[in-house]
Formats: structure tokens, sequence, C-alpha cells
């Protein structure tokens, strides 16, 4: 791992480990967002220690569920999405062989 | 000017300028809010910048609020923001939870979770008070939960969770967190204060929100109130702000 002190908080959930972190760390983050979004995704995928982070296109992002869709703040809807931007790529890369 | 004007309400009181008030300050900051009492007493370490977006590498070993602050000030410069170095404590819960319109439990632990719960619906109980709003917001692991309780409750914290979690809870200091989840938690927190707050259209009330990271799973579901419930209900036994009622595991909920 580049930064142990960093990820401390992230190496601890069992699912990512010192393991799901240094795979974290060879990918690269595809952030499907934009304005708000994207500063908030791309603040929590360094958080996560990801290797690179590229901004991809608006239309790779998955559709608003009903819960997101609901709620009537703009502010938070972004916030949201961007966090879950980059949770998404979390998993992906933990999941990657 | 960088307070709420002597005697003036702040909008919001944001317990916790961590991993989950982080993203709800930055949420609510961008949908216009300027005016806030913040309360924390940590510094900025390191191993907090994966979670909490409103600090850099520049903030390390700086008090939490001071950089807190400054971050608000940076996409704000017209917001008054007032800082409170200190935990939720007994002593002065009950006071603090009354300088804002609604409340925002961002805390790491049950204790003050518990805490914020009672102190927001006992400022209602005295002859002409003004009960206090609370939205609470949690995340471990992967999971984020976020509920709300009115002035008067029915529902509030305790109708779900009744009273403190034995020894068995997950540990913050040993559960982890994955840092994004504090972000779904806190835009969810400030979109039940916006609606609070009516800055945004919609029930604030009677949900729980909760989303779980591993499957990005957003769910909604009603809260009933229970009428056995200690704080809110027909017979409510919690009448006071009694320091015995807040005694147990001291970390829990981590962000």
């Amino acid at each position: 791992m580049k930064d142990p002190e960093l990820v401390l908080r992230q190496v601890l959930v069992a699912e990512i480990g010192v393991e799901g972190q240094e795979r974290i760390e060879r990918a690269t983050a595809r952030l499907p967002c934009e304005g708000l979004a994207l500063e908030v995704a791309e603040r929590y995928a360094r958080g996560a220690g990801f290797g690179e982070l590229v901004a991809a296109p608006k239309s790779e992002a998955p559709p608003l569920d009903e819960v997101e869709a609901s709620l009537g703040s703009e502010a938070a809807r972004s916030v949201l999405r961007g966090a879950r931007a980059a949770l998404g790529e979390v998993r992906a890369a933990i999941r990657a062989r | 000017m960088h307070a709420p004007r002597s005697g003036e309400l702040a909008e919001v009181l944001l317990v916790g300028a961590g991993g989950i008030g982080a993203p709800a300050a930055l949420t609510l900051v961008e949908a216009g809010v300027r005016s806030f009492v913040v309360v924390d007493d940590d510094t900025v370490e390191r191993s907090n910048l994966h979670r909490q977006i409103l600090y850099g590498e520049a903030d390390v070993g700086r008090p939490k609020l001071e950089a807190f602050r400054d971050a608000v000030l940076r996409r704000a410069p017209d917001a008054r923001v007032e800082l409170v170095a200190t935990r939720l404590v007994p002593e002065t819960a009950a006071e603090l939870v009354t300088r804002a319109r609604v409340v925002i439990d961002a805390v790491d632990n049950f204790a003050s979770r518990f805490l914020a719960a009672d102190a927001c619906w006992l400022a209602g109980r005295a002859a002409g008070a003004r009960g206090v709003p609370v939205v609470h917001a949690a995340a471990v692991r992967w999971v984020a939960t976020v509920i709300s309780s009115s002035p008067g409750g029915r529902p509030c914290y305790r109708c779900l969770f009744e009273d403190l979690p034995g020894g068995d809870a997950p540990d913050c200091a040993t559960a982890g967190v994955v840092g994004p989840v504090c972000g779904v938690a806190g835009a969810l927190a400030a979109e039940l204060a916006l609606r609070i707050l009516g800055r945004a259209p919609g029930e604030p009330y009677g949900q729980v929100y909760s989303y779980d990271g591993r499957s990005d799973r957003l769910r909604r579901v009603a809260l009933r109130a229970r009428k056995d419930c200690a704080l809110c209900g027909d017979e409510g036994r919690i009448e006071r702000i009694d320091e015995a009622l807040y005694l147990g595991p001291s970390c829990a909920e981590g962000a």
C-alpha cells in the first residue's frame, strides 16, 4: 500500500483489506459525472487511493433510481451521485482479478 | 462576520464536522444555507482525509472546526459559522440544540446520538418552548442510515433504536468505513434538513433511508412511531437529560 495511514479506515473493511486496497491502487477510476458530482466523486476516489482518475461521459452513469430521483435538492442529488460513482469504482476494483 | 448574529437562530446546528458532517455541509452550502453552528472537538488527522472531503493535507493537525470554517467560507464567503469546540455532552446539550432551526447529528458514537435525540425532543417539552427537529445520520463499513424526527417525535430515533446497543455493536476503531458511504449519508442528511427548512420539496419525516454500498441499493422505508417509545411514546419515561442514560459503548457507528 502506498499510504497506509490515509486509507486506514478503508482497509479495515473486510471486503477490502490489504489485497483489495492494492487492487484499488492499481486501478483507474472512471467517473461519469460532471459539476459538483464530479468534484465529490474525484475527492472520494482520490481518498480511496485510486492510481488514476478519468472523467467519463455522463452517458455511462447508471440511471437514477426511485429514491435518488425523489430528492428535492439538486445539491443533494449531485453529492449523492458523486459518492455513488466513487463507490461503484471501489466495488469494481476490489472484484477485479 | 463569521458567526450567526447574537440572538439569531442559525439554520443548521451540525454536531460533528467529520465524515458525514463534511459532505452534509458541502450539500447545504451548495443549496444556499449560509448560517451554521458547528460542534466538534477533534483535530484533522491524515486517516480522516479519505472520507472527510472538506479537508486536505494542509489541514492535518489543525482543529477540525477551523478547517471546517475555512472550507465553508471558501465556497460561500457570506456564510456565518459559529464554532463550538466541545463534544455534545449532557451538561450543555439542551442549550446547544436550541441554537438552530434544525440539528444534524453527524456524530461517531451512539451515546451522543441518543443524547441529540433526547435533547431535541425535550427542548419542546417546557411550556411555550420550541421543539427542535433533528436528522440522524450514520455510516459504518458499507452501510449508511439516515432518519429524521420532528420536534414532537412520533416517530423519533428511539422508536427505531430504543436504547444504546450492548457490547457487540460495531466498533468505529475496528469496523472501518468506505469513504463514499459517508458521502451518501451526508447528502441524505442534508436533503432532509433542507426539507425541514423549506428549502427543498418533500416530506421530511417518518422514513428511514438506508444504503448498502455493496449492492448500491438505496431504500426508503416508512418508520412507525412506537406507543411504548421511552421518549415520544404515550407514557414516555425520559423527562430530562440524565447522564446515566448515555453510558455505554462510546464508539460504534464510525464515520
